[in-house]
Protein backbone atom coordinates (compact mmCIF):
# COMPACT_ATOMS: atom_id res chain seq x y z
CA UNK A 1 0.00 0.00 0.00
CA UNK A 2 1.71 3.49 -0.95
CA UNK A 3 0.36 6.35 1.16
CA UNK A 4 0.77 9.56 -0.83
CA UNK A 5 -1.39 12.18 0.95
CA UNK A 6 -0.26 15.42 1.68
CA UNK A 7 -1.31 19.28 2.16
CA UNK A 8 0.48 21.23 -0.37
CA UNK A 9 -0.04 25.56 0.20
CA UNK A 10 -0.09 28.63 -1.43
CA UNK A 11 3.15 30.40 -1.60
CA UNK A 12 3.36 32.98 0.85
CA UNK A 13 5.87 35.48 0.88
CA UNK A 14 7.74 36.57 4.47
CA UNK A 15 8.87 34.73 7.01
CA UNK A 16 7.70 33.19 10.45
CA UNK A 17 7.98 35.07 13.44
CA UNK A 18 10.91 32.93 14.53
CA UNK A 19 12.84 33.39 11.41
CA UNK A 20 12.50 37.62 11.93
CA UNK A 21 13.51 37.65 15.15
CA UNK A 22 16.95 36.57 14.61
CA UNK A 23 17.61 37.35 10.88
CA UNK A 24 15.49 40.48 10.86
CA UNK A 25 14.03 41.59 14.10
CA UNK A 26 14.03 45.32 12.66
CA UNK A 27 11.24 44.09 10.66
CA UNK A 28 9.25 42.86 13.59
CA UNK A 29 10.01 46.52 15.41
CA UNK A 30 8.65 48.34 12.18
CA UNK A 31 5.37 46.59 11.93
CA UNK A 32 4.79 45.93 15.88
CA UNK A 33 1.37 47.55 16.15
CA UNK A 34 0.33 45.84 13.23
CA UNK A 35 1.31 42.44 13.61
CA UNK A 36 -0.01 42.67 17.40
CA UNK A 37 -3.48 43.70 15.95
CA UNK A 38 -3.42 40.55 13.41
CA UNK A 39 -2.15 38.33 16.20
CA UNK A 40 -5.39 39.66 18.21
CA UNK A 41 -7.73 38.35 15.30
CA UNK A 42 -6.16 35.04 15.04
CA UNK A 43 -6.22 34.77 18.89
CA UNK A 44 -10.17 35.36 18.49
CA UNK A 45 -10.26 32.84 15.87
CA UNK A 46 -8.36 29.90 17.82
CA UNK A 47 -9.96 30.69 21.00
CA UNK A 48 -13.67 30.42 19.61
CA UNK A 49 -12.91 27.51 16.97
CA UNK A 50 -10.17 25.82 18.78
CA UNK A 51 -7.35 26.13 16.70
CA UNK A 52 -4.45 25.34 18.48
CA UNK A 53 -0.62 25.51 18.27
CA UNK A 54 -0.45 29.12 17.05
CA UNK A 55 3.17 29.06 17.53
CA UNK A 56 5.89 31.75 16.12
CA UNK A 57 6.90 29.23 13.80
CA UNK A 58 3.17 28.83 12.94
CA UNK A 59 2.83 32.76 11.96
CA UNK A 60 4.30 34.24 8.34
CA UNK A 61 4.57 37.81 8.49
CA UNK A 62 5.45 39.65 4.93
CA UNK A 63 6.65 43.06 5.36
CA UNK A 64 6.08 44.30 2.04
CA UNK A 65 1.75 43.21 2.40
CA UNK A 66 2.44 43.99 6.28
CA UNK A 67 0.36 40.82 6.56
CA UNK A 68 0.19 37.97 9.03
CA UNK A 69 -0.98 34.63 8.13
CA UNK A 70 -1.16 31.61 9.93
CA UNK A 71 0.16 28.58 8.80
CA UNK A 72 -0.01 25.00 9.75
CA UNK A 73 -3.78 24.52 11.20
CA UNK A 74 -3.59 21.16 11.94
CA UNK A 75 -6.23 21.66 15.00
CA UNK A 76 -9.33 22.43 14.65
CA UNK A 77 -13.15 22.32 16.92
CA UNK A 78 -10.77 21.32 19.59
CA UNK A 79 -13.12 22.47 21.98
CA UNK A 80 -13.24 22.10 26.03
CA UNK A 81 -15.44 20.25 27.16
CA UNK A 82 -17.63 22.88 29.11
CA UNK A 83 -17.20 26.07 27.49
CA UNK A 84 -18.44 28.45 31.26
CA UNK A 85 -15.61 26.95 33.21
CA UNK A 86 -12.97 28.55 31.16
CA UNK A 87 -12.88 31.66 32.84
CA UNK A 88 -12.26 29.59 36.21
CA UNK A 89 -8.32 30.04 37.45
CA UNK A 90 -5.95 27.22 36.15
CA UNK A 91 -8.44 26.51 33.38
CA UNK A 92 -6.78 24.34 30.89
CA UNK A 93 -8.29 24.96 27.82
CA UNK A 94 -7.64 29.20 28.31
CA UNK A 95 -4.36 27.80 29.68
CA UNK A 96 -3.74 26.10 25.99
CA UNK A 97 -4.52 28.93 23.98
CA UNK A 98 -2.78 31.69 25.92
CA UNK A 99 0.93 29.68 26.32
CA UNK A 100 1.00 30.05 22.43
CA UNK A 101 -0.61 33.15 21.00
CA UNK A 102 0.53 35.41 23.55
CA UNK A 103 4.08 33.97 23.35
CA UNK A 104 4.48 35.20 19.93
CA UNK A 105 4.30 39.04 21.71
CA UNK A 106 7.92 38.23 23.06
CA UNK A 107 9.31 37.81 19.49
CA UNK A 108 9.01 41.69 19.04
CA UNK A 109 11.67 42.96 20.43
CA UNK A 110 10.07 46.55 21.40
CA UNK A 111 7.75 44.13 23.64
CA UNK A 112 10.50 44.81 25.99
CA UNK A 113 9.75 48.50 26.14
CA UNK A 114 7.58 50.26 28.86
CA UNK A 115 5.75 52.43 26.09
CA UNK A 116 5.63 50.14 23.36
CA UNK A 117 4.79 47.08 25.47
CA UNK A 118 1.62 48.90 26.53
CA UNK A 119 0.79 49.73 22.78
CA UNK A 120 1.47 46.34 21.78
CA UNK A 121 -1.01 45.32 24.82
CA UNK A 122 -3.51 47.87 22.99
CA UNK A 123 -3.22 46.34 19.69
CA UNK A 124 -3.46 42.68 20.03
CA UNK A 125 -6.77 43.45 22.49
CA UNK A 126 -8.34 45.51 19.51
CA UNK A 127 -7.20 42.86 17.22
CA UNK A 128 -9.23 40.59 19.33
CA UNK A 129 -12.13 42.61 20.15
CA UNK A 130 -12.86 43.54 16.51
CA UNK A 131 -12.70 39.47 15.55
CA UNK A 132 -14.65 38.60 17.86
CA UNK A 133 -17.62 41.33 17.16
CA UNK A 134 -16.72 40.19 13.32
CA UNK A 135 -17.81 36.06 14.99
CA UNK A 136 -20.46 37.30 16.80
CA UNK A 137 -21.82 39.11 13.74
CA UNK A 138 -21.49 35.97 11.65
CA UNK A 139 -22.57 33.44 14.38
CA UNK A 140 -25.56 32.16 12.22
CA UNK A 141 -23.21 31.85 9.09
CA UNK A 142 -20.55 30.04 11.03
CA UNK A 143 -22.44 27.91 13.15
CA UNK A 144 -24.07 26.04 9.39
CA UNK A 145 -20.23 25.93 7.95
CA UNK A 146 -19.70 24.12 11.44
CA UNK A 147 -22.69 21.55 10.51
CA UNK A 148 -20.63 21.60 6.75
CA UNK A 149 -17.49 20.88 8.12
CA UNK A 150 -18.64 18.08 9.92
CA UNK A 151 -20.98 16.41 7.05
CA UNK A 152 -17.49 16.83 4.79
CA UNK A 153 -15.25 15.19 7.43
CA UNK A 154 -17.95 12.14 7.44
CA UNK A 155 -17.64 11.81 3.48
CA UNK A 156 -14.12 12.00 3.78
CA UNK A 157 -13.76 9.29 6.37
CA UNK A 158 -17.04 7.79 7.20
CA UNK A 159 -17.06 6.78 10.78
CA UNK A 160 -17.90 3.56 12.13
CA UNK A 161 -20.15 4.49 14.81
CA UNK A 162 -22.48 6.82 13.76
CA UNK A 163 -24.64 7.67 16.87
CA UNK A 164 -21.43 8.99 18.65
CA UNK A 165 -20.24 11.29 15.70
CA UNK A 166 -23.66 13.01 15.75
CA UNK A 167 -23.46 13.29 19.34
CA UNK A 168 -20.29 15.14 18.70
CA UNK A 169 -21.19 17.08 15.93
CA UNK A 170 -23.93 18.51 18.06
CA UNK A 171 -21.58 19.07 21.55
CA UNK A 172 -19.07 21.10 18.90
CA UNK A 173 -21.69 23.04 17.63
CA UNK A 174 -23.42 23.77 21.07
CA UNK A 175 -19.98 24.62 22.62
CA UNK A 176 -19.05 26.88 19.84
CA UNK A 177 -22.70 28.64 20.45
CA UNK A 178 -21.53 29.17 24.02
CA UNK A 179 -18.13 30.66 23.15
CA UNK A 180 -19.55 33.29 20.74
CA UNK A 181 -22.26 34.46 23.06
CA UNK A 182 -19.43 34.81 25.68
CA UNK A 183 -18.02 38.40 26.71
CA UNK A 184 -14.82 39.31 24.67
CA UNK A 185 -13.40 41.93 27.42
CA UNK A 186 -13.71 39.05 29.75
CA UNK A 187 -12.34 36.51 27.84
CA UNK A 188 -9.44 38.84 26.56
CA UNK A 189 -8.83 39.36 30.56
CA UNK A 190 -8.72 35.43 31.61
CA UNK A 191 -6.67 35.04 28.50
CA UNK A 192 -3.79 37.21 30.11
CA UNK A 193 -4.26 35.60 33.33
CA UNK A 194 -4.03 32.29 31.98
CA UNK A 195 -0.89 33.37 30.41
CA UNK A 196 0.59 34.00 33.73
CA UNK A 197 -0.59 31.41 35.38
CA UNK A 198 1.45 29.17 32.47
CA UNK A 199 4.56 30.76 32.86
CA UNK A 200 4.28 30.58 36.81
CA UNK A 201 4.01 26.89 36.15
CA UNK A 202 7.53 26.53 34.55
CA UNK A 203 6.33 24.35 31.77
CA UNK B 1 -11.13 85.26 12.38
CA UNK B 2 -12.62 81.60 12.40
CA UNK B 3 -11.72 80.78 9.20
CA UNK B 4 -8.16 81.94 9.73
CA UNK B 5 -7.96 79.61 12.55
CA UNK B 6 -9.86 76.40 10.90
CA UNK B 7 -6.90 77.06 7.60
CA UNK B 8 -4.33 77.14 10.27
CA UNK B 9 -5.48 73.90 11.99
CA UNK B 10 -5.69 71.90 8.80
CA UNK B 11 -2.37 73.47 8.24
CA UNK B 12 -0.85 71.96 11.42
CA UNK B 13 -2.89 68.73 10.88
CA UNK B 14 -1.13 68.08 7.48
CA UNK B 15 2.42 68.99 8.81
CA UNK B 16 2.32 67.35 11.66
CA UNK B 17 5.09 64.38 11.65
CA UNK B 18 3.13 62.96 14.79
CA UNK B 19 0.16 60.83 14.84
CA UNK B 20 -1.96 60.01 17.98
CA UNK B 21 -1.43 56.32 19.15
CA UNK B 22 -5.65 55.79 18.61
CA UNK B 23 -5.31 57.81 15.28
CA UNK B 24 -2.33 55.06 14.50
CA UNK B 25 -4.68 52.00 15.78
CA UNK B 26 -7.46 53.51 13.49
CA UNK B 27 -5.44 53.60 10.53
CA UNK B 28 -3.82 49.87 11.09
CA UNK B 29 -7.57 48.80 11.37
CA UNK B 30 -8.98 49.92 8.24
CA UNK B 31 -6.04 48.92 6.48
CA UNK B 32 -5.33 46.08 7.73
CA UNK B 33 -8.95 44.62 6.68
CA UNK B 34 -8.70 45.75 3.19
CA UNK B 35 -5.69 44.32 2.51
CA UNK B 36 -6.80 41.01 3.66
CA UNK B 37 -9.79 41.15 1.43
CA UNK B 38 -7.86 42.08 -1.27
CA UNK B 39 -5.19 39.26 -0.78
CA UNK B 40 -8.00 36.68 0.27
CA UNK B 41 -10.34 37.54 -3.47
CA UNK B 42 -7.70 34.77 -5.14
CA UNK B 43 -8.82 32.08 -3.09
CA UNK B 44 -11.76 29.83 -3.70
CA UNK B 45 -14.66 30.94 -1.82
CA UNK B 46 -16.99 27.40 -0.90
CA UNK B 47 -15.43 24.80 1.06
CA UNK B 48 -15.90 22.07 -2.13
CA UNK B 49 -13.63 24.00 -4.31
CA UNK B 50 -10.84 23.77 -1.76
CA UNK B 51 -11.44 20.48 -0.99
CA UNK B 52 -11.29 18.36 -3.55
CA UNK B 53 -11.26 14.45 -2.73
CA UNK B 54 -11.54 11.64 -5.15
CA UNK B 55 -13.70 9.22 -4.53
CA UNK B 56 -11.75 6.49 -4.88
CA UNK B 57 -9.23 7.90 -2.87
CA UNK B 58 -11.48 7.65 0.24
CA UNK B 59 -9.24 5.78 2.58
CA UNK B 60 -9.32 5.47 6.28
CA UNK B 61 -5.38 5.64 6.29
CA UNK B 62 -4.58 8.86 4.73
CA UNK B 63 -0.87 9.28 5.27
CA UNK B 64 2.44 9.62 3.62
CA UNK B 65 5.13 8.44 5.77
CA UNK B 66 7.41 11.88 6.93
CA UNK B 67 10.29 10.05 5.97
CA UNK B 68 9.01 9.44 2.54
CA UNK B 69 8.11 12.44 1.68
CA UNK B 70 11.25 14.24 0.28
CA UNK B 71 12.34 11.24 -1.97
CA UNK B 72 8.46 11.24 -3.24
CA UNK B 73 8.31 15.25 -3.98
CA UNK B 74 11.99 14.06 -5.84
CA UNK B 75 10.63 11.17 -7.86
CA UNK B 76 7.31 13.79 -9.03
CA UNK B 77 10.12 16.14 -9.93
CA UNK B 78 12.03 13.86 -11.39
CA UNK B 79 9.29 12.55 -13.78
CA UNK B 80 7.39 15.45 -15.05
CA UNK B 81 9.66 18.50 -14.22
CA UNK B 82 7.71 21.44 -14.47
CA UNK B 83 5.29 22.57 -11.87
CA UNK B 84 2.42 22.68 -14.26
CA UNK B 85 2.20 19.18 -14.32
CA UNK B 86 1.22 18.87 -10.10
CA UNK B 87 -2.28 20.06 -11.28
CA UNK B 88 -3.65 17.35 -8.83
CA UNK B 89 -2.08 17.80 -5.66
CA UNK B 90 -0.09 21.21 -5.67
CA UNK B 91 -2.60 24.22 -5.44
CA UNK B 92 0.41 26.23 -4.48
CA UNK B 93 2.25 25.78 -7.85
CA UNK B 94 -1.33 25.76 -9.96
CA UNK B 95 -0.97 26.93 -13.28
CA UNK B 96 2.33 28.45 -12.66
CA UNK B 97 5.24 27.58 -14.86
CA UNK B 98 8.11 27.14 -12.49
CA UNK B 99 10.88 24.55 -12.55
CA UNK B 100 11.77 23.05 -9.05
CA UNK B 101 15.32 23.06 -8.39
CA UNK B 102 15.32 21.59 -5.14
CA UNK B 103 13.25 20.35 -2.00
CA UNK B 104 14.95 20.99 1.41
CA UNK B 105 14.19 20.64 5.33
CA UNK B 106 11.76 23.39 7.02
CA UNK B 107 12.23 24.58 10.32
CA UNK B 108 9.57 22.36 12.45
CA UNK B 109 11.07 20.15 15.15
CA UNK B 110 8.58 17.44 14.10
CA UNK B 111 10.71 17.92 10.52
CA UNK B 112 7.46 17.57 8.40
CA UNK B 113 7.75 20.59 6.64
CA UNK B 114 9.82 21.36 3.14
CA UNK B 115 10.48 24.17 0.78
CA UNK B 116 10.47 24.28 -2.19
CA UNK B 117 13.03 26.26 -4.61
CA UNK B 118 12.12 27.00 -7.89
CA UNK B 119 12.90 29.10 -10.77
CA UNK B 120 10.69 31.33 -13.46
CA UNK B 121 12.21 29.10 -16.88
CA UNK B 122 11.81 32.67 -18.77
CA UNK B 123 13.90 34.53 -16.69
CA UNK B 124 15.72 32.01 -15.28
CA UNK B 125 15.41 34.08 -11.66
CA UNK B 126 14.78 31.93 -8.31
CA UNK B 127 10.82 32.52 -7.50
CA UNK B 128 9.87 32.54 -3.85
CA UNK B 129 9.74 29.23 -1.72
CA UNK B 130 6.55 26.65 -1.84
CA UNK B 131 5.86 25.37 2.04
CA UNK B 132 5.20 21.76 2.34
CA UNK B 133 3.78 20.14 5.38
CA UNK B 134 3.56 16.58 5.77
CA UNK B 135 0.78 14.95 7.62
CA UNK B 136 1.60 13.91 11.06
CA UNK B 137 1.06 9.60 11.07
CA UNK B 138 -0.47 10.14 14.30
CA UNK B 139 -3.57 12.20 13.65
CA UNK B 140 -4.46 9.75 10.75
CA UNK B 141 -5.33 12.12 8.17
CA UNK B 142 -7.24 14.80 10.72
CA UNK B 143 -4.49 16.83 10.54
CA UNK B 144 -4.25 17.36 6.60
CA UNK B 145 -8.46 17.43 6.94
CA UNK B 146 -8.92 20.69 9.59
CA UNK B 147 -6.05 22.26 7.46
CA UNK B 148 -8.14 22.25 4.41
CA UNK B 149 -11.61 23.05 6.06
CA UNK B 150 -10.65 25.90 8.04
CA UNK B 151 -9.42 28.25 4.95
CA UNK B 152 -13.60 28.49 4.10
CA UNK B 153 -13.73 29.77 7.81
CA UNK B 154 -10.62 32.28 7.38
CA UNK B 155 -12.28 33.59 4.25
CA UNK B 156 -15.71 33.95 5.61
CA UNK B 157 -13.96 35.97 8.55
CA UNK B 158 -11.70 38.17 6.49
CA UNK B 159 -8.13 36.58 7.86
CA UNK B 160 -5.66 35.85 5.66
CA UNK B 161 -6.21 32.41 3.86
CA UNK B 162 -4.05 31.19 0.67
CA UNK B 163 -5.12 28.28 -1.58
CA UNK B 164 -4.07 25.07 -0.45
CA UNK B 165 -5.59 21.63 -1.79
CA UNK B 166 -4.62 18.45 0.14
CA UNK B 167 -3.86 15.14 -1.70
CA UNK B 168 -5.86 12.15 -0.30
CA UNK B 169 -4.78 9.30 -2.05
CA UNK B 170 -3.67 5.75 -1.38
CA UNK B 171 -3.39 2.80 -3.62
CA UNK B 172 -2.45 -0.47 -3.93
CA UNK B 173 -0.01 -2.37 -6.04
CA UNK B 174 -2.73 -3.12 -8.86
CA UNK B 175 -3.85 0.40 -8.42
CA UNK B 176 -7.45 -1.02 -7.32
CA UNK B 177 -10.11 1.12 -6.83
CA UNK B 178 -11.95 0.19 -2.93
CA UNK B 179 -15.58 0.47 -4.54
CA UNK B 180 -16.78 -0.70 -0.70
CA UNK B 181 -16.15 2.80 0.38
CA UNK B 182 -18.00 4.19 -2.35
CA UNK B 183 -21.25 2.15 -1.79
CA UNK B 184 -21.19 2.58 1.55
CA UNK B 185 -21.26 6.67 1.76
CA UNK B 186 -24.76 7.37 0.77
CA UNK B 187 -26.06 4.46 4.11
CA UNK B 188 -23.49 6.58 6.18
CA UNK B 189 -24.29 10.21 5.61
CA UNK B 190 -27.96 9.35 4.99
CA UNK B 191 -27.75 7.07 8.96
CA UNK B 192 -26.34 10.56 9.95
CA UNK B 193 -28.59 12.95 8.48
CA UNK B 194 -31.57 10.72 10.31
CA UNK B 195 -29.86 10.77 13.35
CA UNK B 196 -29.17 14.22 13.56
CA UNK B 197 -32.55 15.03 12.94
CA UNK B 198 -33.60 12.69 15.69
CA UNK B 199 -31.36 14.40 18.24
CA UNK B 200 -32.06 18.16 17.16
CA UNK B 201 -35.70 17.00 18.16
Amino acid sequence: MIDRSYVVMDRICGNTLNELSYSNPKTLDDNYVTIAYQLGMHLAFSYVFGSKDGYQTNYIFDPTTRLLTRIDKESFLDLPQNPENNFEDENVYTQEIAACELSNLRYIPRFKNPKCHRNIILAIRQGFLDKYGDIKLKKRDLLQMVMDTRMTWLRMDPPDDIEAYAADTLRIFHNIEKLISQDPERVFERLKKAKKEFDKSGI
Amino acid sequence: MSLLILVYQNVIRMVSPVMSFEDFMKKIRTDVNTDIKRANLSVEEQLPDILDIKRRNMQRSLLIDPDDVQSHLRDMIAERHSAEHFLDVVSAVRGQDVDIDSIIAGHRQDKRDFLIKGKDPKTGQNTDDYRVLVGDKGLKGKDIRNEVTQTAFYKALNLRAYRQKASFEREDESGAIDLSRERQEPAQLDAYKKTMSRMRV
